[in-house]
């Protein structure tokens, strides 16, 4: 796999810095874990932004790799775009150790790409993220018509919904003939 | 730019909604029956009031409490509607989206179906669907007035505007009363029918009570055997009504101070009786305690030198007494 750092991943990795001697408590060195989405991209992240995806935080908490064991075993999201994931990092970075405020101006700008974000963000169980995506998509519809809102959400009509529930009907009405074809074979 | 909704996981797309204001969630339950049953739950999160008015037509106006901009409004039915659409709007289509609904009314007996409408409103009460104000007005008729009273008895407000009939005392407006009304704040326009068992056994547990008729005085009888009673049990903290003094003020302070009541000042703290003793308006006063609560209330009577032995008593709970009183 070939691995390119990127963000704030593609400075140098941070060398420990050694505590000066008169300081009353020891500095612990910032441990750094690595990621990739779907592009094989890696990125490099501290455990203090990880903190913020629920889902990393519980695989990372109780590893205890070494640097290098992280860098050796990237996290691999593949259900994830890069371009995302690197959203995502960029966001965790930037709200590393700080308190999330009510309303989040630093929001990723692309639109178009909000429906992978909330996808993602909630797959990584990044809280206030989340929060303020699915803010982002309420007020996508703020004042709208039922008409526009069938339209920005692409809202099924009654009619597709039940084409598409008799179609689902019939799929798994299929499968469940298949799967007693095959045990009856497989009983014979 | 789109977003497909309906591809979120369930909970995201509940996340979603719940950041939404009443009006666009009502909004987007409108685009289909999926969408409807989605709407349920966020739903819950809203209050509101709805407005129904049945004057020639129907009309059901919800207004969301918990929304910034108080002129906002969902017009549910137009002009020409059907009372049926009631049924199918509140309980039926929608009564899992106007959950914390309050509902004001205004109905006229003669222009509806007004059995039909009392049903409705008992099957929508059932559904829990508070009435918060219920304003019913209507062309002489006994029945109604009945009906329509033990029917909004638990809305908070009654303002009850239908004459009885010229021969209303034919009438029973006792035997129909079997519990008491339980509004906070009842309104009588035209209070004629009205006796003080009705005052005593079926408005005891309301809280304000108006008997307001220019042409109508209780006698003054009524008035002390409604204290004497108001006294051992009764909900009442507010009475507004008119009866004819039968001697001297001096002999119903009398009645009074036999009740246990003590004379007393009030003071003149508002703008308004500034203004009404300005004008003449004399009126004396007494502290009366109930026994059973120790509730207290000034009783007033009084009235303008012009009206003659015609007194408005007023009972309330909240007032001022002139310094030497305290």
């Amino acid at each position: 796999m070939s691995s390119t750092e990127q963000g704030t991943s593609s400075a140098a990795p941070a060398e420990p810095t050694t505590a000066p001697e008169s300081a009353a408590a020891p500095e612990v060195p910032e441990s750094f874990y690595y990621v990739h989405g779907k592009d094989k991209v890696v990125h490099k992240v501290s455990a203090g932004a990880l903190q913020h995806s629920a889902l990393i935080h519980g695989m990372i908490s109780n590893l205890g790799y070494t640097e290098e064991q992280a860098k050796a075993n990237p996290f691999p999201f593949e259900n994830i775009d890069g371009d995302i994931l690197q959203m995502v990092v960029d966001w965790c970075n930037q709200h590393k150790g700080k308190p999330t405020p009510p309303e989040d101006t630093n929001l990723p700008k692309q639109k178009e790409k909000l429906f992978d974000l909330v996808l993602a963000v909630n797959y990584l169980e990044i809280k206030e993220l989340l929060t303020y995506c699915c803010k982002q998509v309420a007020m996508m519809v703020k004042g709208k018509s039922p008409e526009e809102i069938r339209e920005i959400w692409m809202i099924p009509t009654d009619a597709e919904d039940e084409a598409a529930e008799k179609e689902a009907k019939k799929r798994a009405g299929k499968e469940a003939a298949g799967e007693t074809a095959a045990a009856a074979g497989d009983a014979k | 730019m789109s977003i497909p909704l309906t591809r979120f996981p369930v909970l995201v797309q509940e996340k979603i909604l719940d950041f939404m204001d009443f009006y666009d969630l009502y909004s987007f339950s409108e685009t289909s029956k999926r969408s409807r049953s989605l709407s349920k739950r966020s739903a819950k999160r809203h209050e509101g009031h709805m407005k129904v008015s049945l004057h020639r037509c129907l009309k059901l106006k919800y207004k969301s409490s918990s929304h910034p901009n108080c002129n906002l409004k969902i017009n549910l039915e137009d002009k020409g509607s059907t009372f049926e659409n009631l049924e199918k709007y509140l309980s039926i289509r929608h009564s899992s989206l106007f959950v914390n609904v309050t509902i004001s009314l205004k109905i006229c007996h003669w222009l509806f179906d007004f059995d039909f409408t009392l049903i409705t409103f008992d099957h929508l009460a059932q559904l829990g669907y508070p009435l918060k104000k219920c304003y019913v007005e209507g062309f002489k008729n006994n029945e109604a007035i009945v009906r329509a009273l033990i029917t909004f008895r638990k809305a908070e407000r009654v303002d009850m505007s239908i004459e009885p009939t010229t021969d209303f005392e034919k009438f029973d407006f006792v035997t129909p009363f079997t519990e008491s009304l339980e509004n906070e704040s009842l309104q009588i326009l035209y209070p004629d029918w009205v006796s003080p068992w009705h005052v005593n056994n079926v408005f005891n547990k309301c809280r304000e009570v108006t008997l307001s008729d220019r042409m109508f005085s209780f006698a003054e009888s009524d008035v002390i055997e409604i204290l004497k009673s108001w006294r051992t049990e009764s909900s009442i903290r507010t009475l507004i009504l008119t009866f004819d003094l039968a001697g001297s003020i001096e002999d119903f302070g009398a009645k009074m101070v036999e009740m246990k009541a003590k004379p007393v000042q009030e003071a003149a703290s508002s703008m308004e009786m500034k203004r009404q003793r300005r004008w003449g308006y004399v009126s004396s006063a007494w502290l009366l305690k109930q026994i059973n609560t120790g509730a207290e209330v000034l009783v007033t009577v009084g009235n303008y030198p012009h009206e003659g032995t015609r007194k408005d008593l007023h009972m309330k709970e909240e007032f001022e007494l002139e310094p030497e009183n305290r």
